[in-house]
């Protein structure tokens, strides 16, 4: 390393600096200090909250007995740690920020990696440690000080995991090549910490007897087996109950992967940083496909260009898409064994048209980057707002298409029930997504609405409205006027009153 | 500005003093391609309302380079966007080619192309992708669109990258990107706010020759620039503005009568000229 040059420990001052403003920013708050007075608050409504969940917790273990309790906690933070590291790895890979400052420093590349890796390590841990430390703070307080060894185990969990994060990232980069690199992290980042979700529900749709076998096994293990507490697999929850041996491994292993990692990797960091600057001008020079100006056509087009190349889309859809799939079992295994999978999956697909929808909504409403160079056009802003809502409509009507044609096949009135609801709330959270526009760059629709919770609230609500609407409709309740006229109120609360005099286009 | 000192204004400069520089591109029979009659703006609360533009008139012929000069804050950007549909203002008339922009705002863009200093590009688009969504907006035929982007993009060094999303270009590049955007159209009047910012000395004096190229075959050009040399050697006309204001307008030689540089006995550059009238242009 360069002599003179800045130190590590002020690289990761400046990483974690840069981290902290763009925290502030979430959370618009202005000054440091009342950033610090708005986590302390959370935090404190967290430690509140998590009161009930660590007694709970502590009749769990004293039933289970630590290890298991802790390996369970593994199997679900993990996924969500690597899940972390992964965005973390490709931010740092492909946000420009300072890097280019950076890399034309004399600096070692190792040192650059460093911080980098450090800094996405200490997010990693302030985002998961925000949620589960205050369980194991109150499990402490409950339990006894065993507990706070999940301090350490966890700590040395993330740094594990970021260590793998880089590397599986710019494996993937060397493999894939920078183009398709960011989409596959994404998307992996997406299906791992959509585990934790999963993980979540996996026990409850576990048949009844096969849970008390899983429980006797896991009471009982047999020497040797993946389940036996003694093995390698369980070092980590071993390490989080306490056992000092155990810990040390642990952490010892934590930070000789993320060292490595962090050793060996630095140089392609660096070439990896300066090829992925260089992607937009490596792309294949020729365009086959015909000029085709007619004006309905063109400006549909454009919008779906622009979709298809919004590097967070598909990992956002699949997340949304993921997160509703718990939600169709929980019905399904409501409704008991004459429970019908077509009623069950209908306010599913209402939900996913909806978000669907509002996520597109929002790309094409508040991320126009040429604004006011269309509203220049000779166009009505009315049909560039139809061709929008076009654009819109047919990737939604793609992706339920086929789910549609399911239910329709097995309950034509449930099929039709569900097509209604899911056409009502696409349009109402797109409605509402060009009602109010947020000012945004394509690129972070990862930030929708970080700019204004009450829109992402009422997105959701409207979301949720329609569909309780479409599964109370199945089940013929007249109930289901209720979530309907909720969703209407919502949206004529948000409708815009009048238009401003300057908004001569929509975009 | 001392109480002796010739009062500036745009009442002074009589159409008559106008420079016609080649009568056969400035038709008369020609609706005006731009006319602005006691336009107004003002931003801000009611009580502390400041006008940006104040009762400005101006009138620009079709074939005409007019170069519209000011310091910054003058209000010459909000004029434009103005012109361009983009800011409705209080109170005042905007013709484009004959077309009342206020009545008939669909029309007159029909007419017009704006090219603000930071270009508004797609980054996500590449070159052609984006002339095909422009073309698409101003409704042209797809040959007809699909000749004109070819011929721009070889005419600006672009045609290599035309398959190339933006993101990965030059300030240079996508100003070049959107002046393609610009032209595409065969605007009547093009207006450009600072279009030779991040230009290299190539790429400027392509960029110069163009606009030169577009007045001469009849479109009204009018910008804005910071570079006084371009407006020295390229307007015909050049309007000076203040306080939302025109203080003065004619070609150099008229510029020059009205400047006091004149009392120095010395040929006095656009600048001098310049720095002159306005300060006494604030002044008054």
């Amino acid at each position: 390393m360069t002599p003179n040059s800045l130190s590590l420990p002020r690289l990761i001052r400046h990483d974690l600096m840069i981290s902290w403003r763009r925290l502030c920013g979430f959370l618009r708050a202005r000054t440091t200090t009342r950033a610090v007075i708005v986590l302390a608050l959370a935090s404190a409504l967290l430690h509140l909250a998590a009161w009930p969940l660590a007694a709970g917790l502590l009749s769990l273990e004293a039933r289970d007995g630590a290890v298991a309790l802790d390996g369970m906690g593994f199997v679900i933070v993990l996924p969500w740690l690597m899940s972390q590291g992964l965005t973390g790895a490709t931010r740092a890979l492909y946000s420009r920020g300072d890097l280019d400052l950076l890399l034309s420093a004399p600096l070692s590349p190792q040192k650059i990696l460093a911080s980098r890796a450090s800094a996405v390590a200490i997010e990693s841990f302030g985002a998961v440690g925000m949620f589960l430390l205050p369980v194991v703070n109150m499990a402490a307080l409950l339990g006894g000080p065993r507990w706070l060894a999940v301090y350490p185990a966890l700590a040395a969990a993330v740094l594990m995991a970021t260590g793998v994060s880089f590397t599986a990232t710019l494996g993937l980069f060397r493999l894939l090549g920078p183009k398709r690199t960011r989409a596959a992290t994404q998307v992996i980042a997406t299906l791992v910490g959509a585990w934790f979700v999963i993980c979540a529900q996996i026990f409850n749709f576990i048949p009844a007897h096969d849970q008390a076998a899983l429980q006797e096994a896991l009471a009982h293990p047999a020497p040797g087996s993946w389940l036996d507490p003694h093995g390698a697999l369980w070092l980590p929850a071993r390490a989080a109950s306490g056992e000092a041996s155990a810990l040390a491994i642990w952490s010892l292993l934590g930070v000789g992967i993320f060292v490595l990692a962090v050793r060996a990797l630095g140089p392609a960091f660096a070439r990896g940083a300066l090829i992925a600057a260089g992607e937009g001008t490596a792309r294949g020079a020729s365009r086959a496909a015909p000029f085709r100006s007619e004006r309905a056509g063109a400006l549909r087009r454009k919008e779906w260009r622009l979709l298809a190349r919004d590097p967070y889309l598909l990992s956002q859809i699949l997340l949304q898409s993921l997160y509703t799939l718990p939600v169709a079992l929980i019905i399904w295994k409501s409704l008991g064994p004459n429970g019908s999978v077509a009623l069950s999956v209908a306010p599913a697909l209402v939900a996913i048209a909806s978000q669907l929808s509002a996520a597109l909504a929002f790309l094409a409403a508040s991320s126009e980057d040429a604004g006011d160079f269309v509203a220049t056009a000779p166009v009505a802003p009315g049909e560039i707002m139809r061709r929008k809502i076009e654009a819109i409509g047919v990737p939604v009507a793609l992706m339920l298409a086929l789910p549609l044609a399911g239910v329709a096949y097995a309950s034509p009135r449930i099929g039709l029930i569900t097509l209604l609801c899911a056409l009502a709330g696409a349009a109402s959270t797109a409605a509402l997504n060009f009602w109010k526009p947020l000012e945004n760059r394509r690129g972070d629709l990862i930030k929708t609405h970080a700019q204004n919770k009450l829109v992402g609230l009422v997105e959701h609500g409207l979301s949720i409205c329609w569909a309780v609407a479409a599964l109370l409709l199945c089940l013929e309740s007249w109930e289901a006027l209720l979530p309907i006229a909720l969703g209407l109120a919502l949206l004529r609360a948000n409708k815009p009153r009048s238009q401003s005099p300057e908004a001569l286009a929509p975009a | 500005m001392s109480e002796n000192a010739p009062q500036v204004s745009v009442a002074e400069v009589s159409v008559a003093d106008v420079c016609v520089p080649e009568a056969s591109r400035l038709d008369a029979s020609l609706p005006d391609a731009l006319r602005l009659r006691a336009l107004r703006k003002s931003f801000g609360q009611k009580a502390q309302q400041k006008p940006a533009v104040d009762g400005l008139d101006l009138t620009i012929r079709p074939g005409e380079f007019y170069a519209l000069l000011g310091a910054n804050g003058a209000g010459k950007t909000t004029t434009l966007r103005m012109v361009a549909g983009l800011l409705q203002p209080d109170s005042g008339k905007i013709f484009i080619g004959g077309t009342d922009a206020r009545k008939y705002p669909l029309a007159a863009k029909a007419l017009t192309a704006w090219l603000p200093d930071e270009p508004l590009l797609y980054d996500k688009l590449a070159p052609l992708e984006y002339l095909e969504f422009v073309a698409g907006l101003w409704g042209l035929d797809s040959a007809l669109a699909a000749s004109r982007a070819e011929d721009l993009l070889r005419r600006l060094g672009l045609w290599e990258q035309r398959g190339q999303r933006c993101e990965g270009f030059s300030r240079g590049m996508r100003q070049k990107v959107a002046l393609s955007g610009a032209l595409i159209h065969a605007p009547r009047l093009l207006m450009l706010d600072e279009p030779l910012t991040g230009l290299d000395a190539g790429a400027a004096r392509l960029v110069k020759d163009m606009l030169a190229e577009q007045a001469r075959q009849g479109v009204a050009v009018v910008l804005t620039t910071h570079i006084l040399e371009v407006a020295e050697k390229l307007a015909d006309r050049i309007g000076i503005i203040a306080h939302g204001k025109l203080i003065a307008e004619g070609d150099l030689a008229q510029l020059r009568r009205l400047s006091a540089q004149n009392s120095a006995g010395r040929s006095a550059s656009l600048e001098d000229v310049f720095l002159d009238l306005t300060a006494r242009g604030v002044a008054a």
